[in-house]
Formats: structure tokens, sequence, C-alpha cells
């Protein structure tokens, strides 16, 4: 009996800590394969784009160049007077060192990510070392690894981010592709695949796209045809800059470029590039959304409105539309979207065929996930 | 023979086996040498569903809990030897011999799981044991070598216990004991380098990883040091724990008072021990965690600010548990003593203090949060919770808990001993001097930590450390003196409640698990390197699982090992149990 009691006793503590692992937070692994994509192409915006993307992703930097004071906090602070300052500070011997203008400023933040003991901020130096030895990684070395148009990239980002014109040069076809690893646990999960990150971002709501027969914007497919890799990239990350004929201006959310990775924003470029002319066919009758989060999904809603921290704003956010609209008056706003304009927003933006294209089901659905959608 | 013949020999018989070990590989030969191997993920041999992570991980966390057992239980036999011929009392060396009696069943099993480690990191993973070969090459032998010698001594330790018990003998079987620790904390060093090299790789070209230094150089890696020392404290604690659920399970299973009394006894010192080895820990564990972040600032920061921040509010849960439990023993052993009740007053306050301490450690910091949590919360972090979350409080928590703990211990101590000395006053007065400057101290320190720069923040508790260390030697010491000549109380050994025995039972279930969590983080450091920035892992396996998945696996390695050494306890009750003779019978 005591034996029992024992182990009894033994196998239920064992298992209250198995259960405290499975109600805390769980961070699903990204199990794809690393992703490697060309940079061909890439203009300067999207270089920034990169650049950014990079800055918070696979580069790692914002680990310590935070608030946590760590490293210097070079998103926050005034670098457009600060690296003037490091240029003639006379602890620095580098490159750049008694140089002004952007290109000193280009070659000391390249040199600050391949050598950073070049030039260490006062305060910020390995303990005992006397800031003459910092504790950061060489960035193109493991684990970071960053190839040269990355670092580039991260110089152009920098460089906008202190108001300067961006003067790294582009990359070639001849440079090494950007290699991500999903695996490495460095930041968020990556998408990993076009259409992931079509799903993510919600594209087929307005565009052609996946037999969604929106044309809030132009049909994405046979762009590969009509546009060329860096004017696709362009109009993700600047779309006012490429507007298709037929379509305005100030539509499109402007913030993709600081949505994605750079990784995905290469992907999608892929992916909308080797799109066919015309849409697919589909013999297959389309699977019914059982869930209202699924028709959300499905339906791309997240696209144009706040939903869950998507921070879109094309529509009225939905979280907490519960308090503020009755199921019906959700029903018709689906149905029938211009009937009824928030105020703050316009007219014919919303598609109106959803009322067409939902099944009553679904439209049930998504009402009901809509009532219950907390502020 | 001389002494220095003997090392001699010894050093001539290494660079005989393994020149490698002292000499470095030349230039020439490393501009040739490949680097480390880079295979693909098909490289990596599959057999059916056969997860291979998982079965090499619960290999090796097996092993490692069945090794730091009988590394440890040697080390506190001895100790607990030389206490016998301290004090010539009896008991002490009838006790060591019992905490080695269930060692040798261990043993065995200690070998056939790292047989199966061995095995299946080969069948699994032979292009990076290809390339630990490379990099430790001799030592590789002379582990084997070593693990020859373990045996012999550990089986003439434990069998000349009684041919070599009494007069001069003694010191010759104390001789072998100290012979058996050296050996064994050599293996444990040895096997500490390889897994340390994994994580922080030196005497290899930093970028292409061939190998260019000597053995010598691949083994006194950065983090090595560190954790030898993190390892030899949590081995102490754990073989502690372990012998004390033991002794939890003698007493509840005996009948016989005398009996009984005897495994109280064991219990309480197997809890000492644990608790001894305990206490230093978390400064071990800081040193390490410190090294890790001088080694590499973005190793250090996925620990404890990045995708692996929760494990350590389940590692918190864990130490809460142990604090709690071992805190509850100690109180519950006051009954023991006639002036017991008499320090029981205090145990509420202390008793707050610790869950207060618990809780306070275990909030966490960085949430992973939705946008609606953000919403709901107000912010990233919640407005009152949040701040208990960042190192300043969590160091003022866990150092007062190891005081509450010591203070707990204390009690006991001196409910049992009745102070002579004319200066009896004027010391206590002192004992609780030191204990207040020094919780102010923390506290202070603490605060500090709030108003100042990341950087002097963690210099803030350098103070906390020193002030808790200063409480407890400082009290040591002065109950050294304070008590010499005291007047004895009679101890009732055996006069405890059942329930206290449990919670003996949770100290080493709850040191397990957390043996086996603290193997997740520290593997999961390597993100998707075998061997850190130098061997990538590409298998399918190469991310890190979940914390629901890891919970799973670190359960089931447990649960198995429970069996194990329920097992190892029935097989050395069974060793002590005797056949009725027909007489007996009727």
């Amino acid at each position: 009996m005591t034996f029992l009691r024992v182990i009894g006793f033994s196998v239920v503590i064992l298992l209250f800590y198995m259960a405290f692992t499975h109600i805390l937070p769980q961070v699903e692994p990204d199990t794809s394969a690393p992703v490697e994509v060309s940079t061909d192409g890439l203009d300067m915006d999207g270089m920034i784009a990169l650049g950014e993307t990079l800055f918070t992703g696979k580069g790692t930097c914002t680990l310590c160049h935070n608030g946590m004071g760590r490293a210097p906090d070079t998103l926050v602070m005034d670098m457009a007077a600060t690296y003037p300052e490091r240029l003639s500070d006379t602890r620095y011997t580098g490159v750049s060192a008694g140089q002004e203008g952007a290109k000193a400023i280009e070659a000391y933040i390249i040199e600050s990510m391949k050598d950073p003991s070049a030039f260490v901020v006062e305060g910020f130096g390995q303990k005992g070392s006397n800031d003459t030895i910092s504790p950061m990684p060489t960035v193109d070395k493991a684990p970071i690894e960053l190839t040269l148009v990355e670092m580039n990239a991260v110089t152009a980002f920098l460089q906008d981010l202190a108001g300067l014109e961006p003067t790294v040069p582009l990359p070639s076809a001849d440079d090494a592709p950007v290699v991500e690893d999903p695996t490495s646990g460095a930041a968020a999960p990556l998408l990993t695949s076009g259409e992931a990150v079509i799903d993510e971002h919600g594209c087929a709501s307005c565009h052609d796209l996946g037999g969604s027969g929106a044309d809030l914007g132009p049909s994405l497919y046979g762009i590969g045809t009509r546009m060329d890799r860096a004017t696709v990239m362009e109009a993700i990350i600047d779309p006012n800059v490429v507007i298709a004929d037929g379509y305005d201006a100030d539509f499109m959310p402007a913030d993709f470029g600081e949505e994605m990775r750079g990784t995905e924003l290469l992907v999608l470029t892929d992916y909308l590039m080797a799109l066919p002319d015309v849409a697919p066919v589909s013999d297959e009758e389309e699977e019914l959304a059982t869930t209202g989060l699924e028709v959300v999904e499905n339906y791309g809603c997240a696209g144009c409105h706040d939903l869950d921290g998507s921070e879109a704003d094309i529509g009225p956010a939905l979280n907490g539309i519960g308090t503020r609209m009755s199921a019906d008056e959700i029903r018709a706003a689906i149905l029938d979207p211009n009937a009824v304009i928030t105020e703050g927003y316009e007219a014919d933006m919303m598609p109106d065929y959803f009322g067409d294209d939902m099944a009553d089901s679904e439209i049930e659905l998504v009402i009901d996930y809509l009532m219950k959608l907390p502020e | 023979m001389r002494h220095t013949h003997l090392l001699a020999l010894i050093a001539v018989l290494i660079a005989a086996i393994a020149p490698d070990l002292l000499l470095a590989a030349t230039e020439e030969a490393a501009a040739v040498l490949e680097g480390a191997p880079k295979p693909s993920r098909l490289d990596y041999p599959m057999i059916g569903n056969v997860s291979a992570r998982t079965v090499v991980w619960s290999a090796a966390q097996m092993h490692l809990f069945l090794a730091a057992f009988v590394l440890a239980v040697p080390l506190f036999a001895i100790a607990t030897e030389f206490m016998s011929v301290v004090t010539g009392d009896d008991r002490f060396d009838n006790m060591a011999r019992e905490f080695m009696k269930i060692t040798m069943a261990a043993y065995s099993l200690t070998a056939l799981v790292g047989g199966g480690l061995l095995l299946s990191l080969m069948v699994f993973y032979p292009d990076l044991m290809g390339y630990m070969v490379k990099v430790f090459r001799g030592q590789m032998l002379i582990y084997a070598m070593l693990f020859g010698l373990e045996s012999i001594t550990l089986y003439v330790y434990f069998y000349s216990w009684d041919a070599l018990r009494r007069g001069n003998r003694k010191y010759y079987h104390m001789s072998i004991g100290l012979l058996l620790n050296t050996v064994g904390l050599t293996l444990m060093f040895i096997a500490n380098a390889w897994t340390s090299f994994m994580m922080s790789p030196a005497g290899v070209d930093a970028v292409s990883g061939a190998v260019t230094g000597t053995v010598w150089e691949a083994t006194r890696n950065p983090l090595w040091n560190p954790l030898n020392l993190h390892r030899f404290l949590a081995n102490i604690a754990y073989g502690g724990a372990i012998v004390g659920g033991y002794a939890a399970y003698m007493f509840l299973a005996e009948k016989d008072p005398e009996t009984k009394a005897h495994y109280d006894w064991m219990g309480y010192t197997s809890n000492f021990i644990a608790i001894l080895g305990f206490l230093p820990l978390p400064f071990a564990g800081y040193w390490l965690m410190a090294e890790i972040y001088a080694y590499s600032q973005q190793m250090g920061i996925t620990a404890m600010g990045g995708i692996l921040a929760w494990l350590f509010i389940i590692q918190a849960v864990l130490i809460g548990t142990i604090m709690l439990a071992a805190n509850y023993y100690l109180w519950s052993g006051l009954m023991r003593t006639d002036r017991g009740a008499q320090y029981a007053k205090y145990v509420k306050y202390i008793a707050v203090v610790i869950v207060g301490g618990f809780l306070v450690w275990l909030t966490p910091h960085t949430l992973i949060l939705s946008a609606s949590e953000i919403q709901n919360l107000g912010g990233t972090h919640h407005k009152i919770l949040g701040p208990l979350g960042i190192m300043p409080a969590k160091n003022v928590a866990v150092n007062l808990m190891l005081v509450m703990t010591f203070l707990s211990f204390q009690m006991f101590y001196r409910s049992s001993r009745i102070p002579t000395v004319s200066w009896a006053k004027q010391g206590n007065m002192l004992v609780v001097a030191l204990y207040v400057v020094g919780i102010v101290n923390i506290v202070g320190a603490g605060i500090y930590g709030y108003i100042t720069p990341t950087v002097y923040k963690v210099g803030a508790s350098v103070p906390q450390v020193v002030s808790t260390l200063t409480i407890i030697i400082g009290a040591v010491v002065i109950d050294v003196f304070i008590l010499r000549g005291a007047k004895a109380e009679k101890v009732h050994w055996g006069r405890m409640t059942e329930r206290s025995q449990y919670a003996l039972f949770v100290l080493p279930v709850a040191f397990t698990w957390l043996m086996g969590l603290m193997g997740y983080i520290r593997s999961s450091l390597r993100t998707n390197w075998h061997v850190y920035t130098v061997m990538k892992d590409n298998s399918p396996e190469n991310y890190i699982p979940t914390l629901g998945d890891a919970g799973n696996t670190i359960t089931a390695i447990t649960l198995g090992f429970m069996a194990i050494m329920v097992f190892v306890f029935w097989l050395s009750r069974l060793g002590q149990t005797k056949q009725e003779t027909v007489e007996d019978a009727a």
C-alpha cells in the first residue's frame, strides 16, 4: 500500500508539471527547410524594406538594440546627429574616421557589422575591456551569417532611418541569394511560401487571386508578363507609385513593406511572377468553412479591417463590433456594404459580392464570430 | 614507487595512447584539415517513424540522471564516512555504507544507458559523432579507461567496507573512496567538456570548424568550468534528494520504531545534503548564465528574453516546489525536539516570505501576447505585476528564499542545543543583526536595480549574493562558537508525521523533472546548430519543440527514471531480506 501511495503521489506531481507546460503559450516551431530567394531586381525601397525586416528578423539586431540598455537604441536615437559625432570621435580610427557624408556613414555602418570592435560606443563595451571590445557578434559570420547584400540592405535601412539618401549598391543577379532558416529560432515563424504570405496579408480580398474573383485591385494573374520583378516589389512596398489603369491611388495599404519580412517579400514576388495569365479553373467543389475564424481567414477580412492586431484601417475595426452593432446590422453590412457607411469611411470600398460568395452557413458563422469579438 | 614516478608513468601512458591530447595540429596539417561536416537533411539516417531526437534525448537525459546520482552519492558517502571517523559514531559509517548499497544497483544501469546513448548517437547522428571524435580524439579512449577504473574502485570501495573498517585500515578505505571520487569527477568533467564544446566551441577554426588546436583547448572552452561547477553542485543536491526519497520510503514502509528512527535520521541527513548542494546552486547557475552572455550575448538573450523565457517560469515553479517541500520537512522536524515548539511560532512568517518569493519568482515579464490580450492588459506588461517580472525583483525573491531556508535549518539545529557560553545573549543578538542587515541589503540592492540601467542591474545582484552568503557563513561560524559545550537536548528520531515524508518525495521528483527541463533549455540554446556556429543541424528535427511537447518528453523520461529508481530501491531492500528458517517459521 505504501508503495502504491508513493508511486501515485509522485505521478500526480509529474502530471501537474506536465500540465503546466501545456497551459503556457506554445511557440509552434517552423519545421520548413531554409528559404533561399534571389534579390535580383530589388530597388532601393525594396532594399530599405528588406533591411528593416533583417534588422528585426534574421539579423537579430533588436535583441540588443532596444530600450533595455544592452546596446544603443538605434531605432529611437537621433542617428542623423549621432553618425557625424561617431565619425569625428577621437577614439574612432576605422575606415571612415574624420570623414563626412552619407558614403562615409555607409562604410562606418558596414564596418560596425563586420568588425563591431572598430568603434565601441562609450559604456557598451565588454566588461573589463574599457570600451575597446564590443559584445556584438560579427554579423557576416555564424550564427547570424548576413550576406553582403543583406548587410547593404540593413545599411540602406539605417541610412533611411537617419534621413539620409541610401548610398549602398543595388543587388545584381550575381549576388548570393538571401537565405533564411526558419528553425534558427531568432524570430517569429517565417512565412515560406507565396500562398502563406497571401493568406496572412489577405491579398485575395482585393485582388483576383486563388479564385477570389475580387476586383478592388487589379487581377494578379499574368502580372509577371505585365511587370518586371522590381516593379512588382515596388508595387507591394509603395503601392501609390505603381497604379494600374482604372484603379485609384491610396487604396492599397502602404505598410506591407514594414509588415512583411524581407524573405517573405521576395518569396511573394517570386510567387506572383510565376502566376499564369488567367485563373486556373477548378473542378473541385470548394469546402465550406466550419468556424467563423475560418470564414474571416478565407475571405481576408483582416486585410482591410483591424482584426486581432492586423491594424488595417481601410474599413472600421471589427474588434468589439458586437457592442456597436446588432447581428442583423452586421449581416446587412456584409450583404450590402454600401447601404450604411460608418462615419469616417468611404462607400464602394468593401466588395459587395460576399453575399453571393459565402454560403448561408458561413454568413451565420462569421456573424456569430464577430459578435463575440472583444474590444 | 614514488608519487612523482607514478605521475610520470601516467603522463607517458597518456602521451602514448593519445598524443593529440597534448599536441596541436601543425599549421600545415591544419591547412588541409577538413572543416566540420555539412550534412544535408537526407544524410541523417531514418529508421521508420522513429524520432531520432527523442531517442537520443531520452537516452542522454536518462544517462545524466543515473550518472549524476552514482557520481554524487560516493561524494557524500566519503564525507559521511569521514564524519564517522571524526565523531566515532558508527551510525555515520552504517549510513555511508547504505548510501553506497543503493549506488551499486544503479551503477550497472548507468553504464547500460550510457551504452544505449552512444549507440543511438552513432546510429542517428553519425556525422556529428565523427566530428566530435576528430575534435576530442584520444580523450575518448581515456574516458573509456577511466570508466574501467571507476568500476574497479567502486566495487573495491563497497566490498572492502567491512574488511577495512577499523583502525588504520579505515584510512586505506577512505583513500580508495577518494580515488573513486577523483575518477568519478574526472569522468564528469570530460563529459562536460564535450557538452560545453557543442555550445561554445574552442580549438577549432571559427569559420570552417577544422580542428586546429589541442584537445585541451577544446576541453577548456568558455563554458566548461561554469558547467562543471553547476553540475557538481546540482549532483550533490540531486543525490541527496534521491537518497532522501529512499529514506522516506523506508520510513513509511518499516514498522519497527528503531528502524524508523534510523531512516528518519537518514532522511534528515539526506535533506541536509540536498539543501547544502542547493543553496549555492542559483549562484552557480547565475555564473553559467553570465558566461553564456559573455560568450554570446545572442545566446544569452535567446535564453532569458527570447523564445525560451517561459521555461524559466516553469523553472521557478519547480524550484519553488523544492523550497516549500524542503522547508516544510524542516519545520516538521521541530517536533522531534521538546524545545522545537518555541521556534514553531516563527514558521508562519518564514512561510509567508517563501510563498511570496515563490510568487514573485514565477511572475513573467516578457509575454507572448495576441493583440486582443495586449488590449485587455492595457499594454505589453501588466501595470502592477510587470515590475515584479524583472531581475531585481527575482533576485530579491531568490535570495530571501535561500536565507529563510537556512533559517529553517538553523532553527531545528538550535532546538536541540542550549548555549552555555557567557556571551550567549550577545551572540544571539549578533545573529539577529546579521539577518536584519543582510535582508535590508538584499532588498535595498533590489530597489537600486530598478533605478539603474540594465548593465548595472546585473551588477546589483553581486551584493545580494554576498549578503546571503555572509548571513549563512556568519551564522554558521557564530553557531560553532556559541554552541561549544552547549547542553544537548534529546532528539526523538522517528517522531515525524507521514506527511513530512511525502515532502521528502517531492524533492527527487521535482529535481529530476527540473534537470530534464534544464537539459532541454541548455540544448535548445544552440537552436539549429549541433556545434554552435560551427556545425549546423540540418536534420528534420532541428527545431525547438513546443513547451508542451518538451513537457511530455521530460515527464515520460522522469517516469522512466522513477521506475528505475523504485527497482533499485526494491533491489536494495531485497538484499537485506532473509528467508525464515524452518525453526524461525515454527
